[in-house]
């Protein structure tokens, strides 16, 4: 509050000092008044008792009637007051004008009451007494500030020299002169002196044909002086006031020093009379009016920078208490409007400020009305809590700021907050503990929730994986069948493009070996006829030409298998059956050394199929195993169910297939007999067949231990 | 037993030169009939059905097989027997020919002189 103290310092001082000038200024002013005023009612009262003891032995009695028509005047105070005074003294006057020259009356300011007189000749008496005079004095009075009258009289001009004394005031009562026709002007100053009226004069003889010296005289050496001259030219701006008949009043300036003069012009006996009296210039009384409206300029100008000045200070200081409230009450709103708890306590764990959120959770959790100074731990229903909060909040009394989380079990779940404790400094001292609580209640069961989102997760994945790993197996199993089936179906193409090649071979080669064979036989025979004895001769020719044309029918037929279509697979062909006729074919062709171990199942084993081909095929593989025994060996036959399906092993204790002819033993025109023992078609035909049955063929073999052959249909 | 050359036997083919083998094979033996097409083999059946025993026939000819032939000829003369012989092997026509006993029997080419001269004793041997 520095700046607010200070402002308020400055006003102080501001006020002070205007209050002292304004004291100032009314007590210079009224007392400067006050001597002005009080000089001139001095110097009045001084006059009028020079003129009155002057005369009191020879004019008591005109003394006496004149005071108490003077204080009979007194009397009219009414609105008329001045015409009723007028009426009386003229008519109060008339009864003396036979014996007086001249008097008039004017009360103690000064103020010419009325006036009448004759002078030391007749023109001049009836001048003062002609009734435009007395109006015309009183208007001087008025328009020139004036006052003219003094109570004077005339005496008898042979006796001795009555002085006409004619003291000259403004309107304020204020002797400005005293107009007198004394001609010992020495006497009369000695006189004024003995009443102690020091005057400063300045004496001039006029020049007149009367024989008289007029006086004036100034009160003060400054402001008053005379001038008797009769040449204009001495001063300047000349301005006529007033004509009195033969006096005129004028205003004008003195050549000489500047100063404001008032003049007074008459013609007396022809010859113009100039009366000079210098107007004071711009007396006291205008100097004091002039200072007096500097100064009240002044008062005001300061008043009123003053005021702005105040105005200002004031402006600024509420501008500043504005701000300071708009920021209160932003923190207040703050404070409030925060969903977060806030607690002040202080250093006696006592609460000091609480907002909204703190006490709306205080009430729905513990029922408690928080009030400032309450001691909030001691009113909480959980002990344990409590404890822990006052522990907290000593420690940070000690100094200690720290975050810690909390459990606040409730009538239904746990809340969960987190507090943040700061401790409250003034200067270097711990006086207090401020406390902001955030509820994360919500926070935390998010984090829960969260948990259990990813614990699923996890688990979904793991699914998912073990879903994925089982697909792809799957995937790589059905990967292996169609490689498989590829290969086999390749393996298809194969016979089958041969199929079609032998379909049309088949009638293209047939035609033209039955010309040969059966051509060559007839001309044989046609030879024979012509030549009988010759035919042991031609039969080397026929045997070799008929040799020749049954080799080529054979293979011819033998590929012509593949002409056929699926077709008729299906007779019921009991397997063992077909084994057994196999081997009855071969019976003849079996080399006594080579043994026959049959090894059949307990079970019958039928397919469907073709009868003829399964025999086709498996005397095939008779065939083979027979001929890759040399001398001794064995050959073992065993057939089996396994899962629905017959299986017979061929085995054999021959030579067995080299590795690297295994992958072409079923390659047509594969042989490894000599050029026409094995037309390669054999094993080409048994693949063929089993496959066309739709089943499966294996061979293993050992080169030197023998082969096995495993049929699956 | 019937006189051998009193077996007529009618072979058609459409390669002249199988006609000219069977003939050549046979004919000491028998009576050979050709015809080196279908519509040829009626006409001759038509003119020598009385004496016909055997109708030998390729399968593999142009405008009519040897099927249809057949067909045509047993739905005339039953009382004929009829072979088929082919340069294909065995197949479904001949399989259903075979089935349906439009043909005893069927020969591969090039054929077997003594098969075929047993086929035709046994029809004569039928028919007589």
């Amino acid at each position: 509050m520095k700046s607010g103290q200070k402002q308020t310092v400055l006003r102080n001082i501001f006020l002070s000092v205007f209050i002292t000038i304004t004291i100032f200024t009314i007590g210079i002013s009224y007392w400067i008044y006050k001597d002005v005023e009080h000089d001139r009612v001095k110097d009045l009262k001084y006059i009028s008792a020079v003129i009155s003891s002057y005369y009191e032995l020879s004019f008591k009695q005109w003394e006496l009637t004149l005071l108490s028509v003077g204080s009979r005047l007194t009397e009219f105070n009414g609105e008329n007051a001045a015409v009723e005074r007028l009426n009386f003294a003229e008519k109060a006057l008339k009864d003396y004008s036979q014996q007086l020259l001249a008097f008039g009356f004017a009360d103690t300011s000064g103020q010419v009451i009325t006036f009448t007189g004759m002078g030391i000749n007749d023109s001049l008496p009836n001048l003062m007494a002609s009734k435009n005079s007395r109006r015309s004095f009183l208007k001087v009075k008025e328009v020139d500030h004036l006052v003219i009258g003094e109570v004077y009289f005339f005496q008898n001009v042979n006796d001795w020299i009555i002085p006409v004394r004619v003291p000259i005031r403004d309107n304020n009562g204020q002797l400005l002169a005293v107009n007198t026709s004394a001609i010992n002007y020495h006497s009369l100053l000695n006189e004024l002196k003995t009443f102690g009226i020091d005057v400063n004069y300045r004496v001039h003889l006029i020049n007149s044909s009367f024989n008289t010296t007029q006086l004036l005289y100034p009160l003060d050496s400054n402001l008053y002086y005379q001038y008797l001259q009769q040449s204009a030219e001495i001063y300047e701006d000349y301005s006529s006031l007033l004509k009195l008949g033969n006096i005129e009043y004028f205003s004008a300036k003195s050549k000489l020093d500047g100063q404001s003069i008032l003049g007074l012009k008459t013609d007396l006996q022809g010859l113009d009379h100039h009366l000079i009296i210098a107007l004071p210039s711009q007396l006291i009384f205008q100097n004091f009016w002039s200072s007096f409206q500097i100064i009240l300029l002044a008062y005001v100008i300061i008043s009123i920078g003053l005021a702005l000045l105040i105005n200002y200070f004031k402006r600024k200081q509420n501008e500043y208490l504005i701000e300071l409230e708009t920021e209160r009450a932003n923190l207040k709103s703050l404070f409030e409007s925060t969903n977060s708890i806030i607690g002040l306590f202080d250093s006696n764990q006592r609460l000091i400020q609480f907002n909204r959120s703190f006490a709306e959770y205080a009430k729905n959790t513990d029922g408690i009305e928080l009030y400032v100074g309450m001691d909030v731990m001691s009113h909480m229903k959980n002990s344990e809590i409590a404890a822990k909060f006052r522990d907290n909040q000593s420690r940070v009394l000690k100094g200690e700021k720290f975050r810690e989380t909390l459990e606040y079990p409730t009538d239904n779940d746990s809340l969960f907050f987190m507090f943040s404790y700061n401790p409250i400094y003034q200067g270097q001292e711990v006086v207090g503990v401020s406390m902001f609580v955030e509820d994360i209640t919500a926070l935390k069961n998010s984090q829960k929730k969260l948990e259990e989102y990813n614990q699923k997760l996890e688990e979904m994945v793991a699914e998912r994986t073990h879903q994925i790993e089982l697909k792809n197996n799957d995937l790589e199993k059905t990967l292996l069948t169609l490689k498989e089936t590829q290969e086999q179906l390749i393996q298809s193409e194969k016979m089958a493009s041969l199929g079609v090649m032998s379909a049309g071979i088949g009638h293209e080669i047939n035609n033209p070996l039955n010309f040969i064979k059966n051509g060559a036989l007839a001309m044989v025979d046609a030879l024979e006829r012509k030549f009988p004895d010759s035919k042991p001769e031609f039969k080397p020719y026929i045997d070799i030409i008929e040799d020749g044309v049954n080799r080529a029918a054979n293979i011819v037929k033998s590929l012509s298998h593949f002409s056929r279509k699926g077709g008729a697979l299906d007779e019921s062909c009991n397997i063992h059956e077909i084994l057994d006729n196999c081997l009855t074919i071969l019976g003849n062709k079996l080399k006594t050394h080579i043994q026959i171990e049959k090894n059949y199942s307990a079970d019958p084993l039928v397919v469907r199929g073709s009868e003829g081909k399964l025999h086709q095929a498996f005397l095939n593989i008779l065939t083979n195993a027979e001929q890759s025994i040399e001398s001794e060996g064995i050959i073992t036959i065993k057939t089996e169910k396994i899962d629905g399906k017959a299986v017979i092993a061929i085995k054999d204790t021959g030579c067995g297939i080299p590795e690297s002819n295994l992958s072409k033993i079923a390659d047509p025109f594969f042989t490894t007999k000599p050029p026409g023992i094995g037309t390669g078609l054999g094993l080409f035909i048994t693949f063929a067949i089993i496959d066309e049955h739709k089943g499966k063929i294996n061979v293993y073999s050992k080169q030197n231990l023998g082969t096995e052959i495993t049929v699956t249909l | 037993m019937a006189d051998k050359r009193a077996i007529t036997v009618l072979y058609v083919d459409d390669e002249e030169a199988n006609l000219f083998l069977f003939k050549v094979t046979f004919q000491n033996k028998y009576k050979v009939i050709t015809a080196n097409s279908a519509t040829v083999g009626l006409a001759e059946l038509q003119n020598h059905h009385n004496e016909i025993i055997v109708v030998i026939s390729d399968m593999n000819m142009p405008q009519m097989n040897g099927i249809e032939f057949i067909k045509r000829a047993k739905h005339e003369y039953q009382n004929i027997v009829y072979y088929i012989l082919t340069g294909f092997d065995y197949n479904d026509q001949i399989d259903s020919a075979l089935k349906s006993n439009l043909i005893q029997k069927f020969f591969t080419k090039p054929f077997n002189a003594s098969e075929i001269e047993a086929a035709i004793e046994q029809a004569a041997k039928s028919s007589s």
